[in-house]
């Protein structure tokens, strides 16, 4: 019996490679499924992950080792698996283990899904399906955020309302499960380089091609309506590293960059018009009285933030225990907050010096195995995927120095682990 | 890039083994948190349909699963002392509450002692010390009680009601100038305190110290303007203009709602304003903005609903007195939204506070009979009948469940 599985169409000659292979199948919906559960938080998916773990794992004790490739680990397998011992080690420490606890379970489900994904992304077929169902994920999401924001412009002009960038708060763009907007938004900015990826790699189907994108202009346009400095930060440094990176080595022409990249911007134009006022305000960045009082009030706690750094330096207050600590740490004892507000700082806050050495080793690890693979890799695909993935990495941390969203947001988590897996795995 | 050893896949596998052996450990402890938080949220719903029995049973099974979470072990407290008789009711804040019985005083040591734990577990929780401080003030502690209130206005100083409290205590000790410092510096953050039961109260006790306490804050506020320009305040003074019934409240909302239009509460000062000088037209807009803002605030929703109402918007004006008086019976405290991120609780106990009635009595007064019998009629006009029972019965405070927030 052959089936056509690969690219090569490799004939399936016994049981061993028929169960090996369809794992390799049964990857893709694994994969999708814990992505669409994540994007939505409808459930926690320990116990699906305990049962599949293993599958795998038997997988690639017994059936995987008849293939003659040994994979090499490289840093960014290090810098992942230290970063599961820190969590460990910050949860055993913690000044509060109920809290740290959550996020315990979810470190060591980004380790076991980081595994996963390392050991049995090994096909092209898996990376396009696994893309595909993240830019169909994306394309939904940003829609449901663009229909739900024009829902309540409409709103805000009939109550007479000018400016709706004082009013983003209000939008639901990404859901209404208790968290902010700003908090979830950014699992679209870790979305967006797969459409952009399918968009290059299926050059063949030219009209396919393009329906890729549709999910880049309606991430982009939910992007823009947040009216958050921070992401239109975000996403100008996107298309400038993605565009100057891609550029570097040579992957496309000068001319079909810039093509590119004012194709993307008429669009935008054009789709922003009818909202140029408070998109304009929004790049103002210090103009309005809100701008003023969040800039301000972000210094402030800031600096509050470091009392705790000084209380628990090595390892930290314990994950998810800022906001228990901040009160009782603060001079002034007025605000409430729920994060500090920056990426580093709440690593370095709840998990201490520990944290930071290992988050910062995995942000190197990530950077510097990208770009070894972009300078070492021949295909094209995966060069591509790692610009795109570095650009998009790169964004999510510019747009958490003002925010602290990645630990709280599981969805762009686990875009991001993915995203780690998938570089990792390329290289070796 | 690579590691300058090769490490061997069957390596890997070893430490892949163990940490989905640690995965597994963590999963099960999950497990039993959720199990626990399951527990607590029949707890929830117990406690706000006055079942107490069985919600002591829930919450011991929530605080035997997940005897570390603070949350829980303080809901203990709370029920303890919800299950004390009617003496710790609202408007008993002045009365000397010593002639407790000998079950009571075991709920109330219990509670004491619930919420000793859970501070142990979380010293930093403003509304556990100040749960406390009145427990103490139950049994006679009144030192430690001065202590609980301090440390509660230390752990979130911008608790309007701690202070409140904190004045009550002083004011059933005597110390009427200790008492008024406070209630100053409560008004001083919430001006809308004004507008509540409180203050009333206060206000008939000693109608000249209050008149001089309005005074006073507006002075503070003016100043705080004056120095600072920032919005907030001017929001906060316009409230006390508006109860002073000073004209330059006008202004001062304006310029506040251009500054800052995302705030709901000057939205409704403005909607109050503009309805005391009968121009209908803007008091709507203003008030659909404010409900717009927050569709929690069931001052917003009641001017809103009666707007409507008076313009025979039949079914819009019922939308409001609906969520007027959903969100007065079952809006949460700040403190209990905030337990929701602090302990991570997917379930919280709206009315957190001790004793069970002061959150009503801190917020701005609401007439429920008054709203229901309203909105009984205008169901009873579009042929809701049963609604219209509904709505009678829970106007006359006879639906079980349905006085949980105002301690009947």
């Amino acid at each position: 019996m052959t089936i056509a599985l690969t690219k090569g169409n490799w004939p399936i000659t016994s049981p061993v490679d028929a169960l090996s292979r369809g794992l390799d199948l049964l990857l893709i919906p694994v994969v999708c499924f814990v992505l669409l559960i994540k994007a939505y938080e409808i459930f926690d998916l320990y116990v699906f992950l305990i049962i599949i773990t293993p599958v795998y794992l038997i997988k690639n004790l017994l059936v995987d080792r008849l293939a003659p490739e040994t994979p090499t680990l490289n840093w960014l397998d290090l810098a992942v698996l230290f970063v599961g011992i820190v969590e460990v080690v910050s949860y055993a420490t913690s000044t509060y283990q109920p809290n740290s606890l959550y996020y315990l379970v979810e470190a060591l489900f980004l380790f076991l899904f980081y595994c996963l994904i390392r050991f049995n992304l090994r096909h092209d077929y898996q990376r396009v399906a696994i893309y595909l169902a993240i830019a169909a994920t994306g394309f939904w999401i940003s829609s449901r955020a663009l229909y739900s924001f024009w829902r309540h412009y409409g709103r805000l002009n009939a109550l007479g309302f000018g400016d709706a960038s004082e009013f983003k708060h209000l939008f639901g763009l990404v859901g209404s499960d208790g968290y902010a907007t700003a908090e979830r938004i950014t699992m679209l900015l870790a979305f967006l380089p797969f459409p952009l990826i399918l968009f290059f790699k299926l050059k063949r189907l030219r009209r396919v091609r393009w329906l890729m994108l549709a999910p880049v202009a309606t991430i982009l346009l939910a992007l823009s309506v947040t009216f958050s400095r921070a992401v239109y930060v975000a996403v100008f440094a996107f298309l400038l590293v993605a565009s100057l990176l891609v550029y570097r080595y040579k992957l496309f022409s000068a001319r079909r960059i810039i093509l590119f990249n004012l194709l993307v911007g008429i669009v935008a134009l054009v789709c922003l018009a009818p909202v140029a006022k408070p998109v304009l305000t929004t790049l103002e960045m210090f103009k309005s009285k809100s701008q003023v009082r969040s800039l301000e009030g972000r210094i402030h706690l800031w600096r509050a933030s470091i009392d705790i750094v000084e209380q628990h330096p090595w390892t930290g207050a314990g994950a998810c225990n800022f906001p228990m600590r901040y009160g009782g740490y603060t001079e002034e004892h007025t605000a409430f907050v729920v994060s500090t507000f920056n990426y580093f700082l709440q690593i370095l806050a709840e998990r201490g010096a520990l944290g930071l050495l290992a988050y910062s080793l995995l942000l190197f690890a990530f950077f510097k195995t990208s770009a070894d693979h972009i300078k070492l890799c021949k295909s094209e695909l995966y060069r591509l995927t790692a610009i795109l993935c570095v650009a998009s990495f790169g964004v999510v941390i510019v747009r958490d120095l003002t925010y602290s969203s990645i630990l709280i947001n599981k969805a762009a988590n686990a875009v991001l682990w993915l995203m780690f897996a998938a570089i990792a795995r390329t290289e070796a | 890039m690579i590691l300058p050893m090769k490490v061997k896949p069957h390596t890997w596998m070893i430490v892949m083994m163990l940490a989905w052996a640690m995965f597994g450990w963590a999963v099960e402890k999950h497990a039993v948190a959720k199990s626990a938080e399951e527990h607590f949220q029949s707890f929830v719903l117990r406690m706000a349909e006055a079942r107490y029995s069985e919600a002591q049973m829930e919450i011991e099974n929530a605080v035997r699963l997940s005897p570390k979470n603070a949350y829980y072990v303080a809901g203990k407290g709370l029920l303890d002392e919800r299950m004390i008789g009617p003496s710790l009711g609202s408007g008993v804040y002045l009365v000397s509450t010593a002639d407790l019985d000998e079950e009571d005083r075991m709920h109330v040591d219990a509670a004491m002692s619930a919420y000793e734990k859970a501070l142990a577990l979380n010293p930093n929780d403003g509304c556990f010390h100040h749960n406390l401080g009145w427990l103490y003030n139950v049994s006679g502690h009144r030192e430690q009680a001065i202590d609980c209130f301090k440390k509660a206005i230390e752990a979130d100083g911008a608790s309007a009601v701690y202070r409140v409290s904190f004045g009550l205590f002083y004011e059933q000790g005597g110390l009427t100038e200790d008492a008024a410092n406070e209630y100053s510096s409560a008004i001083r953050l919430s001006p809308s305190l004004l507008d509540s039961r409180f203050f009333a109260d206060f206000k008939r006790r000693r109608p000249s110290k209050a008149e001089e306490l309005v005074a006073a804050v507006a002075q503070y506020l003016e100043n705080q303007v004056r120095q600072t320009g920032d919005p907030f305040f001017k929001a906060r003074l316009a409230k006390v203009y508006l109860y002073s019934g000073r004209t330059e409240a006008l202004e001062i909302l304006r310029q506040t709602t251009r500054e800052l239009p995302n705030l709901s509460r000057p939205w409704l000062y403005l909607g109050q304003l503009y309805q005391l000088q009968s121009n209908e037209g803007e008091a709507k807009r203003s008030y659909e903005r404010a409900v717009f803002l927050d569709k929690s605030d069931y001052s917003s929703q009641l001017r809103l609903g009666e707007t409507y109402d008076r313009e025979q918007r039949t079914s819009d004006a019922i939308g409001c007195y609906r969520s007027a008086i959903e969100d007065w019976l079952y809006k949460p405290s700040v403190s209990a939204r905030r337990a929701a991120r602090i302990y991570m609780a997917a379930h919280i106990v709206a009315n957190d506070l001790i004793p069970e009635g002061l959150l009503s009595y801190t917020e701005p007064d609401f007439d429920l009979a008054g709203t229901c019998s309203r909105l009984a009629a205008l169901y009873r006009d579009t042929g809701k009948t049963e609604l219209a029972d509904y709505y009678e019965r829970l106007g006359k405070g006879t639906v079980p469940g349905s006085g949980f927030r105002v301690g009947g």
